[in-house]
């Protein structure tokens, strides 16, 4: 019964790193409506921003974590600018171009700096001891920063007149603009902003994970996971599906053999598809 | 005129002339071009060609980038010293490379590729189902394949052009039950592998002699190539009590294991190893305290360092910023061995090719940087390395550009312990399937069997 809890603790925490990862994901497609293909490698790229600036420029983790989230909020407005901007209302063009400026990310982050694992600082920290139980310290920062960057996004989009004007958009393009709004430079803010939360979710989970070019694929995969899961840009969605798919993944691999473990998460995605396909907190669109 | 005949006028008929003779002449010319691409003979152009097959994108590239220029030093080195003489010709030996992509079908696709170009010589495969792929039909297109990653499933299928240049599970994991429960004095040990026949011989392998010593398995987990998450695995093995963590696994899956062991309540058991695990694995900060002191079983090359280190250190850094690894010596010394073979078959058959290596193995033995002890050539599964390897552990604080990161450790016995099977061992006569077979003797029946085999080099 105690590893069994220790599991469920273990899926929690693993679910809250999860919905981090898939924020930024489910806020660009709730406001913007545009499915980002390319939101693994710019989270992966996000990353690299914080590596760098604390290896180039000496900085302890938070102070690079700031810097990779100025960096690829820039990076995500230049995107937004010359690339997915420019084919909105195309989905097909959006896609492809999310696709192919994925594989661009990817294969030059492999050619410039190579596929070994980096850390950022020194990422030992020990386990935190409750009672019988264990908790690693990194997965459980993760799980807070993870509790709070949801909360300050919800606060943002439903308390602020800025989360007001991005609703508006979200609403209606057209009649945003009829009160002055001008739809682009939301579309463009909040792509960076996106983007930027992609970089932070990363930089906090190189201590778990590592960082390499190859983490793009899981953040790819798991963000749409638990986006389409919670319901597309519901944010309290990508929290409770991050932690209803963290415990379903710890209990495969804890009690189920190891070729299967990996289907179960994949599962669920495609019965919610069948089942449930504008997720757990989604609202069903009518056709007419 | 018939009403057959009333279209045809002279132009007419000159058109169709034409036409045909056009088709007659690229027919003529498509039969010369398509038999360019099946050519019989081993050196097309007057050029050997040597295929490398590896991954050239994603995670595995901090693994097969020091292979691919291993490859190609080598051949670099024997181009610099006038080629290969074979036949009273001398050819030049160039360097084709296809990516992999860690999969079945990169590894065929390329394969196929090379083949079609008249490429005789592939070697590299770092995945399991590349190789497991390829091996069914290397043998048809009289490509030799050289590859060096265990598992019996993969290496002891027949194929007659499989050169094997690395040392096989069986051989070596028992040493390291040996030196856990001996050295170190540990009793209840827990390991995780990749899920495949490389995962599970180092397991098996290393669970007959440690349980034969009296230690116990206390937990046996699994990991896919892909699998970021060991949160569920690293939980069991602190219930089981675990005192040494086996990773049967390389690269970054690797990596991420031991830093979720070290972090997730195991911050103090010594940590043993299998597979990619290299300065790449441990350069940064965080990665060196997570794998400093693994165990890990080295060939000569990886353990002692040498002038001809410094010069291959600094060329592989430069051209790709990473430095020596295991995976380097993988393709060094195996590329020349076959080249060699060649000129002391005095042929570019692999056929004839793969019968020399053994001489080559022997006689050349201390140009080469893994000493080997020589190669046993079998019947129908072609010819396996005999090379020692050094029980050792990892030193993160090592000048990685200029010295070993492995550290010997142990007595006499851990120290060039023989990484083949003794030549009598029925593993090298049988279907992998067959279960009468002994797939994971003990180190003790190893030791017998070698005696039987009258192996002068007694481990124990």
């Amino acid at each position: 019964m105690q590893l069994f809890l220790q599991q469920i603790i273990n899926g929690l925490l693993l679910g809250g790193m999860f919905a981090l990862m898939s924020i930024g994901l489910s806020m660009v497609f709730g406001i913007m409506k545009t499915v980002n293909f390319a939101y693994g490698a710019l989270y992966m790229v996000g990353g690299y921003a914080a590596y760098w600036s604390a290896e180039l420029l000496g900085l302890s983790l938070l102070p690079a974590l700031i810097c990779a989230f100025l960096i690829m909020f820039a990076v995500g407005a230049v995107i937004e600018i010359i690339g997915f901007g420019q084919f909105r209302g195309n989905d097909d063009a959006s896609l492809i171009f999310g696709l192919g400026l994925s594989l661009v990310l990817k294969g030059g982050a492999v050619l410039a700096w190579g596929s070994q694992n980096r850390f950022i600082g020194d990422n030992s920290a020990p386990a935190i001891e409750l009672g019988p139980f264990i908790v690693p310290y990194a997965r459980m920062t993760a799980g807070i920063a993870s509790l709070a960057l949801i909360g300050l996004i919800y606060l943002l989009i439903a308390r602020t007149g800025l989360g007001r004007t991005f609703r508006a958009v979200a609403d209606n393009a057209e009649r945003a603009q009829l009160l002055g709004i001008d739809p682009r430079l939301i579309n463009v803010a909040v792509f960076g902003f996106g983007t930027a939360i992609a970089a932070v979710a990363c930089v906090l989970l190189t201590p778990v994970y590592s960082l390499s070019p190859a983490v793009d694929d899981t953040a790819l995969f798991t963000a749409f996971t638990v986006v389409i899961l919670g319901g597309l840009g519901s944010i309290a969605g990508c929290l409770v599906a991050g932690l209803i798919l963290g415990v379903i993944y710890t209990l495969s691999f804890a009690y189920l053999i190891s070729n299967v473990a990996p289907i179960v998460p994949l599962l669920v995605l495609i019965l919610t598809l069948i089942l449930r396909p504008q997720g757990l907190f989604g609202q069903k669109e009518r056709l007419a | 005129m018939s009403v057959y005949f009333k279209s045809y006028n002279r132009r007419a008929v000159l058109r169709g002339g034409a036409m045909l003779g056009g088709l007659t002449l690229s027919t003529a010319l498509g039969s010369r071009v398509a038999n360019a691409a099946f050519d019989t003979t081993f050196a097309p152009e007057g050029k050997i060609a040597v295929g490398t097959i590896l991954p050239l994108s994603g995670g595995f590239t901090v693994v097969s980038q020091p292979w691919i220029h291993s490859i190609k030093y080598a051949i670099d080195e024997v181009n610099a010293a006038g080629g290969i003489k074979v036949g009273g010709e001398t050819y030049q030996v160039e360097n084709v490379i296809g990516d992999e992509q860690y999969s079945a079908a990169g590894g065929i696709s390329a394969f196929k590729k090379m083949a079609a170009d008249g490429v005789h010589y592939t070697a590299g495969y770092v995945s399991v189902e590349a190789p497991a792929a390829v091996q069914g039909i290397n043998e048809r297109s009289n490509a030799m394949m050289i590859t060096g990653i265990t598992g019996k499933d993969l290496i002891m299928t027949n194929n007659k052009l499989r050169f094997y240049e690395f040392a096989v599970a069986q051989a070596t994991a028992p040493y390291h039950a040996l030196y856990a429960f001996n050295e170190l004095g540990i009793r209840r040990a827990a390991s995780i592998e990749l899920t495949n026949t490389w995962g599970t011989d180092f397991h098996l392998a290393f669970a007959r002699t440690f349980e034969e010593l009296g230690g116990e398995v206390v937990n046996r987990s699994y990991l896919e190539a892909s699998q970021t998450d060991f949160s569920a695995q690293v939980s069991k093995m602190v219930a089981a009590k675990s005192e040494m963590l086996y990773i049967i696994m390389g690269d970054g899956p690797a990596s991420a294991a031991a830093l979720q062991a070290r972090n997730g309540g195991l911050a103090d058991i010594p940590l043993f190893a299998e597979g990619a695990w290299g300065p790449e694995t441990f350069q940064d900060a965080g990665g060196a305290k997570n794998v400093d002191g693994t165990v890990y079983q080295g060939s000569r090359p990886y353990v002692f360092w040498s002038d001809k280190h410094s010069e291959l250190s600094r060329k592989l850094n430069e051209d790709t910023d990473l430095y020596l690894n295991n995976w380097f010596w993988h393709g060094y010394d195996s590329t020349k061995i076959v080249l060699w073979a060649m000129e002391e078959a005095n042929s570019l058959d692999p056929r004839e090719v793969i019968e020399a290596i053994p001489v080559v193995a022997e006689k050349r033995r201390d140009e080469l940087m893994i000493r080997p002890e020589g190669a046993i050539a079998t019947a129908n599964k072609g010819v396996f390395l005999k090379i020692p390897l050094w029980q050792s552990r990892f030193d993160a604080s090592a000048d990685f550009l200029n010295e070993s990161c492995l550290v010997p450790v142990g007595g006499e016995q851990y120290q060039g312990l023989p990484g083949w099977m003794p030549e009598n061992w029925a593993g090298y006569t049988s279907d992998p399937k067959d279960e009468s077979v002994n797939w994971y003797p003990t180190l003790n029946e190893i030791e017998a069997m070698r005696k039987d085999a009258g192996e002068t080099r007694m481990p124990l």
